[in-house]
């Protein structure tokens, strides 16, 4: 078997004995504990290495998102948030305890990292930096040991890595969020914190624009996750429901809301396909990115819609498609600012 | 199902001036009072959202979700005081005697402040307006009266409407689907009354209500025949709350389940009307699908609201974002769809009041007569000997059974109309909403994202869109269509079954 192979058979595995018996905690999470179980179970599949090819992540988000996608937005934020670090050069800074070391990176992976208006602000002082002010809705932050946050320096842009330990930095309590509730987010703030100024990583948003383009067919892999569970549920529901004098799969109209949920499947499949390959021009790359993010956002609306009552209630999980697919359509930002850029994109 | 109609199509393109613009042929009704009615309510409302709605919305929602079966009892005392269970309920029984419509643009405004809030003191709108849609007036004084004594001692008596089963949700809101339904629920009749057995799910207050208007039939094998309305008391032997629902949203009005087993209720227990498939339901429908529209606008604009704030005071790249282009665009869009949807639902309103249940209370001049008189005579037993008489629900039955079908078909298609129009725009602004916040909208403190989970319930219930859908095209495309052949064999292409 290929190594694509067997990380997508150890990933099933994993999602299906470890992740799925604890969906309802993840789904309740931060009013219920998280499972204790799952972050370490995702270290042991390799899916937090420095080394894990982009590729291979996509194909383990994808499996993962099939179930739930929390621990796949964890798992995506650590790899963006550290290949941010190492693209800033940051990589061997002592302070960070080098990339190699262990513990999770957390960003605010579903802002515009390379825009910085409510990001802490930065000044230099002699030797050190001072930050000040909150980092709003950090992925990962309660878990983790590296923060990975962009600052407005002087009315320019900077990115800053620290360690969530070092004095000054001020992790609040984990936020409830719309979807992914299972993967923790927090804001971190900070009151005129001085730190050294190797913790300033970089001051041009280049960094986050070449990375982010890096890392969009992992992010649609985790749409493409969701979406595929919510299309299994709602055919199997539509082949068992009764509605109508029969099946409501026999419904013109229930027949019509599944093929177009199974249109935006393919299209996000399509887009995954084309994000792993090189060389696609950036236009392209970024209109399916979009466009992948954004179908799958509807087309889990139309899985709820399917089973109507139940679809609303969480015991079918169509709900929680519809909560996830929403949140991951913000991954590196809103839609609608991405595309002012795919217009300049043009060739 | 019958086929295209020439004398039907006839007959739509022939439409009366006030089927086609009701807004307008209202002006010809126009009841200087009314108008203050609606704006009295406005007021009320906003007050109350203002000072209880909004204040407390998130917190009501973090509690139910830590605890599903939380209740809101600081929203239903604070209602009680505004006095917003009885506010429909005719002054003969003790409430403000309002009409449908003052109620309806109340929840507009309650809406806009939570959704989840609004439902759980508007859902008395349907069980009310079932109860006066049977003609029983004897049962309707029963009602109003617990309800509003219980409401001026700051304890209401909650009402609920129990029609979903767990094997039939659409299928209940139609009389020609309930015909192939699968019922699990009967009131069986017995020596002295009925013996229930059944489920019903997803009732909402039904964990809560006191009293729920339960619809059953005694012969589950001709349900079109013999459904009826069944008032059962919470407490009654045999009859249970059974689990309450874990929603995605709206989760300040519970969901709950109602197990019947071998529960007897008397004779007097059952609303006496016809049966209730057919020219009850359409009637009651034809209101409450209105209401529904308004909450589709409420979503709408709560969402609107929401995310101006947000534009006005956030920046991006420098600026506020209100100061982009594509911003402006987007709030000028949500905008448009508030005011469409208000349009839509307030044509089902007063299609409603022209048409439907609503004008049934006002024929003959009850509603003035009641405006017009005290309290105190209101009150007493000579009113309450007429008003509960066996001539004046003879008189009722006669009112719903003169009204022609036109006047109850142009009330249904406008509240299917409303009901669609409404909910979808409502999710739409939800969508643009969550683009103009960018990560701060999927912060449950922002409020925004609770309105998007919010308002997809909107679409389901009270008939799904696709429901409301075909029923649109019974009431208006294809007038006199009868049996739903919903089950057209799929052709060969779409046999062709796709493994995703």
């Amino acid at each position: 078997m290929s190594e694509l192979g067997m990380l997508r058979e150890s990933v099933r595995r994993f999602a299906r004995e470890v992740v799925a018996p604890t969906r309802e905690a993840l789904n309740h999470f931060p009013e219920r504990p998280l499972p204790a179980g799952i972050v370490p179970g995702l270290g042991e599949l390799g899916l937090f290495d420095a080394e894990i090819e982009l590729p291979l992540l996509g194909v383990a988000l994808e499996e993962l998102s099939k179930v739930a996608a929390a621990p796949a937005a964890l798992v995506l934020t650590h790899a963006f948030a550290r290949a941010l670090v190492r693209e800033a050069g940051g990589g061997r800074s002592a302070a960070l305890g080098g990339l190699n070391g262990h513990g999770l990176f957390a960003c605010p992976i579903y802002s515009e990292l390379d825009l910085s208006d409510d990001a802490p602000s930065l000044r230099r002082v002699g030797s050190e930096i001072e930050l000040d002010g909150t980092a709003s809705l950090v992925v990962g932050a309660p878990l983790a040991r590296v923060l990975v946050l962009p600052v407005r320096d002087a009315g320019g842009w900077g990115l800053v890595g620290l360690e969530s330990s070092e004095p000054g930095v001020s992790v609040g309590e984990a936020l409830l969020t719309l979807g992914m509730r299972g993967c923790p987010s927090a804001d971190v703030s900070f009151q005129r914190a001085r730190f050294p100024a190797d913790r300033l990583l970089a001051t041009s948003p280049d960094v986050a624009r070449r990375v982010a383009r890096r890392f969009r067919g992992a992010a649609v892999a985790i749409s493409a996750g969701v979406l595929s569970s919510s299309v299994a549920a709602a055919t199997e529901y539509a082949q068992e429901r009764y509605q109508g004098g029969g099946a409501i799969l026999e419904h013109q109209e229930v027949r019509a809301i599944l093929g177009r949920m199974l249109e935006d499947l393919a299209l996000c499949h399509e887009a995954s396909e084309l994000l792993s390959r090189e060389g696609v021009p950036e236009w392209r790359a970024l209109a399916a990115f979009l466009r992948a993010k954004e179908r799958a956002a509807h087309a889990t609306c139309d899985g709820v819609q399917l089973l109507g009552g139940n679809g609303y209630m969480e015991d079918y999980g169509q709900e929680r498609a519809m909560r996830d697919a929403k949140q991951a359509q913000f991954f590196f930002g809103r839609t609608d600012v991405a595309r002012q850029a795919l217009a300049g994109a043009v060739p | 199902m019958k086929h295209f109609d020439p004398e039907a199509f006839t007959a739509q393109s022939e439409q009366s001036f006030s089927q086609m613009y009701p807004a307008l042929a209202a002006l010809g009704r126009h009841r200087p009072q009314l108008l203050k009615d609606y704006e009295r309510m406005l007021r009320e409302a906003r007050r109350f959202r203002r000072e209880y709605i909004e204040p407390h919305a998130l917190d009501v929602e973090r509690a139910v979700m830590h605890d599903p079966e939380y209740v809101a009892e600081g929203a239903i005392r604070a209602a009680s005081e505004y006095g917003f269970f009885s506010t429909m309920i005719p002054r003969a029984f003790g409430g403000g005697g309002l009409s449908f419509g003052a109620m309806i643009i109340a929840m507009e405004e309650l809406g806009a402040g939570c959704l989840g809030l609004s439902n759980l003191l508007g859902v008395h709108g349907l069980a009310i307006a079932t109860v006066s849609a049977t003609g029983d007036l004897g049962a309707m004084e029963k009602v109003c009266r617990l309800l509003t004594q219980g409401e001026r001692a700051g304890r209401p008596h909650l009402l609920s409407t129990a029609i979903t089963e767990p094997t039939a949700g659409t299928d209940v809101e139609d009389a020609d689907l309930l015909r192939v339904a699968r019922l699990v629920s009967e009131a069986t009749p017995v020596r002295g009354g009925y013996r229930v057995n059944g489920r019903k799910v997803f009732i909402s207050n039904g964990s809560i209500a006191h009293t729920h208007v339960v619809i059953l039939p005694t012969d589950k094998k001709k349900p079109v025949e013999t459904t009826f309305a069944f008032l059962i008391e919470t407490g009654t032997p045999g009859f249970r709350v059974g689990r309450v629902e874990r929603k995605m949203g709206q989760k300040a009005c519970p969901a709950a389940e109602l197990i019947f087993e071998d529960c007897f209720i008397p004779e007097s227990a059952r609303l006496n009307s016809k049966p209730l498939p057919g020219r009850a339901i359409e009637l009651v429908l034809g209101a409450t699908r209105g209401g529904v529209g308004a909450w589709g606008t409420a979503a709408a604009r709560g969402a609107f609201e929401r995310a101006l704030t947000h534009a006005k005071t956030q920046r991006l790249d420098g600026r506020f974002l209100i100061d982009h282009q594509w911003v402006q665009i987007k709030l000028a869009d949500m905008q448009r769809n508030v005011m469409l949807a208000r349009a839509s639902y307030v044509d089902a309103m007063l299609s409603n009041e022209l048409f439907g249940l609503s004008l049934l209370a006002s024929r003959n001049g009850m509603s003035e007569i009641q405006r017009l008189l005290p309290q105190r005579l209101l009150d007493s037993a000579a009113v309450k000997k007429v008003m509960t008489s066996r001539r004046a629900r003879e008189g009722f039955q006669t009112a719903i059974d003169e009204l022609a079908d036109w006047e109850v078909d142009t009330a249904s298609a406008h509240g299917s109309a409303a009901k669609v129009s409404c909910t979808d725009l409502g999710m739409q602004n939800c969508h643009l909403a969550l683009e103009v916040f960018g990560a701060a909208g999927l912060r449950h403190d922002r409020g925004i994202e609770k309105i998007y989970r919010d308002a997809k319930l909107l679409q389901i219930y009270e008939g799904t869109n696709q429901l409301n859908r075909i029923e649109l095209y019974k009431r208006a495309v294809n007038r006199g269509a009868t049996g739903l052949d919903l089950t057209p064999k799929p052709s060969v292409a779409a046999e062709q079954e796709v493994q995703p």
